[in-house]
């Protein structure tokens, strides 16, 4: 059940006709590479000058070139605060939110996850862009105007008005493809598109949401208050729920005591 | 309501809190009889299970009685006796519907950290850190139930409470040890730890076949429980070498099946200095579990034989051997408990005499007093083997 994840990072790009080629993937992935492989050499190196030197100072070079070779193996960044994520995964970069990656604009964001149901019943909820405030709770409410047109409405990241924009309907591929993008004036100018295909022997549905924003994540986050990529995954994770549960887990309102003392966070 | 809250490393408190209420419609709210402590809270406690916050209520092992529910539940009533299996399921995803609802897609509100740690997030569990979920806990004397339909299970008729609640957690996580170590007719099994979770994986075992199974504890209360209660061979690790004493008892083979019910804190009494070792990583970081019994267990198990795992471990263990479980051909079984499914079975053993899991409860104190009953379970003061609070009084 590997791929019965929650949503997915897009580690697995698939082909996607629509998008292709908009999105930017080159650079840092590449350059990362390209250092982990220098980093494994260089310590093969050390570590080998240091096993043929005697002595204290031949056993320090050995040590220092086995940690070099292993920083390089496991794609660690040697003084990295990410270590519990370090995997020997040459696509592992993909994972770096986009808004961290130094890439062109328009900025391409894919989010995945598997649903244990059949695809109709997910297709026929998203196709209904007035249920898409429950998925994305950045979203004030979206008004269907016709069969193809739609006008969305943000809630302000920042008080006053958020910000809106109208989209049009491009494909409708019944329970496979919905595409859909902007037109007109718009701080938030992008394309996005849900795709569905039948997960391998009886898993479900595969749900792939990609958002293509013409501008840089940073912008999208300072007016939605989130990034593209955090976007994507919550709509997702939602679109799960709502469809195999009928409801969103929560520990609202729950009891707690006064608890005097400050958090401690997951990475301390 | 009165609930017993973390408020930092080795410091809890008895608090008044506001009263669950009904948020999501399958969710129902328990009025709690009796809520157990579990050697998992030391994790939490001791500082070692990070998302804590100052003011969550503990607790996850628990029965009580139905007495609100929302109005998509369908096969529960108010009024009803109820079990609630500690870690939370929805029932409906894959993994919930093949029987994994400890690996749960959707019971985690708070997936992000557990996605960031460990590639993928498991369920939510009760009292249990934001972590896993962020759950209020069950020392207390009200608890919501979320998709109670999957979670919570009506104790049959003759089933006492104090035999009833342990089907919660320690039970169900004892019988999957032994159930997905695979036993056949004439295994010899070997348990580290004769916890609450321990004895009932000793006793799991023989009613899954075992010819022999052996406790491995350092407490003497604990392994003449193992002895009288469950029926088992026992070994004090701080008295012998394990590994020699195992090769001993079975024709130099090893044991079929080695179940862990010890986890992340384990000693290593028998070697001062391996035991130096694990505790200094844990302090720096450089670790954040010590793997002593997963060590011995690879070790000490047969060629060909299997390690079930259900002692908790929260990340990264250092110096596995990993030459010696590939070379002998081991196979690993682990996971959190998932009660959902054994819970029916669990219940028709008690009810017909095969296991009765009511003499762990060696305690069974008002939730006053629950800081010091946890300091006397961590210390195993007392022979406590298990306190249970009361929180109805």
């Amino acid at each position: 059940m590997a791929s019965n994840s929650l949503t997915g990072r897009g580690r697995w790009p698939q082909p996607d006709s629509f998008l292709s080629g908009l999105g930017s993937e080159l650079g840092s992935g590449e350059a990362a590479t390209g250092g982990r492989w220098l980093a494994m050499m260089g310590g093969t190196a050390l570590g080998v000058i240091g096993l043929r030197r005697s002595g204290w100072g031949g056993a320090m070079l050995a040590l220092g070139g086995a940690g070099l070779f292993a920083v390089g193996a496991l794609g660690l960044r040697p003084l990295g605060e990410r270590s519990l994520r370090a995997v020997p995964n040459p696509g592992a970069w993909r994972s770096v939110p986009a808004s961290r990656r130094r890439s062109l604009t328009p900025e391409r964001t894919q989010a995945v996850v598997t649903i244990a149901s059949e695809p109709g019943a997910v297709f026929r909820f998203w196709r209904n862009f007035a249920n898409l405030p429950k998925l994305m709770p950045q979203l004030e409410r979206v008004d269907v105007l016709s069969a193809t047109e739609s006008r969305w409405l943000a809630k302000a990241a920042s008080g006053g008005e958020g910000p809106s924009w109208r989209c049009v309907l491009d494909r409708v591929d019944e329970d496979r493809l919905l595409t859909w993008h902007t037109v007109g004036e718009t701080a938030l100018p992008h394309r996005a598109s849900l795709m569905l295909s039948p997960a391998p022997g009886d898993r479900g549905t595969e749900v792939r949401l990609t958002l293509v924003y013409r501008v840089p994540a940073t912008e999208v986050a300072a007016l939605l208050g989130v990034t593209p990529e955090g976007q994507a995954e919550e709509a997702l994770r939602r679109l799960k729920q709502r469809v195999e549960t009928g409801e969103l887990s929560t520990i609202e309102r729950q009891p707690r005591g006064n608890g005097s003392g400050s958090f401690r966070e997951a990475t301390e | 309501m009165k609930a017993l809250c973390w408020n930092g490393t080795n410091d809890l408190r008895v608090e008044r809190v506001p009263d669950p209420v009904l948020v999501n419609p399958h969710d129902v709210i328990v009025k709690v009889a009796l809520s157990s402590v579990c050697g998992s809270d030391l994790h939490l406690i001791d500082g070692y299970v990070p998302t804590m916050r100052p003011g969550d209520i503990i607790g996850h092992e628990f029965l009580g009685e139905i007495v609100e529910k929302g109005p998509e539940v369908r096969y529960l009533n108010r009024g009803d006796r109820v079990i609630t299996v500690s870690i939370i399921g929805c029932g409906h995803c894959g993994h919930c519907q093949h029987g994994e609802s400890s690996l749960c897609d959707n019971s985690n509100p708070n997936p992000d950290y557990a996605r960031t740690a460990y590639g993928h997030c498991g369920a939510g569990i009760f009292g249990y850190s934001h972590a896993f979920g962020g759950y209020a806990g069950s020392h207390a004397e009200y608890i919501r139930v979320p998709y109670a339909d999957f979670n919570a299970f009506r104790v049959p008729e003759g089933v006492s409470d104090e035999k009833a609640v342990f089907v919660s957690d320690a039970v169900p996580t004892g019988y999957m040890a032994a159930d997905m170590a695979g036993i056949k007719p004439g295994d010899v099994v070997a348990v580290w730890g004769c916890g609450g979770v321990g004895q009932m994986a000793i006793r799991s075992a023989t009613l899954l076949g075992a010819e022999r199974v052996i406790g491995i504890d350092r407490f003497p209360d604990r392994l003449r429980a193992a002895q009288m209660k469950v029926g088992a061979e026992t070994l004090d690790y701080s008295r012998v070498d394990i590994f020699d004493a195992l090769q001993a008892m079975t024709g130099g083979r090893g044991p079929d099946v080695c179940i862990d019910a010890v986890g992340m804190e384990a000693d290593s009494a028998s070697n001062a200095a391996e035991d130096l070792y694990d505790r200094a990583k844990q302090a720096v970081g450089l670790q954040t579990d010590r793997p002593a019994v997963l060590r011995q267990m690879i070790e000490s198990c047969r060629k060909g034989g299997t390690l079930s795992i259900v002692g908790v471990y929260g990340g990264l263990i250092d110096k596995f051997p990993m030459g010696a479980a590939m070379n002998k051909g081991l196979t690993f079984r682990m996971g959190q408990q998932n009660g959902q499914r054994y819970a029916d079975r669990l219940f028709e053993h008690i009810r017909n005499g095969d296991l009765d899991p009511s003499y762990l409860m060696t305690h069974r104190l008002p939730l006053d007093e629950g800081p010091q009953a946890y300091r006397m379970f961590k210390e195993k003061a007392d022979d406590c083997l298990r306190v249970v609070f009361a929180p109805q009084g």
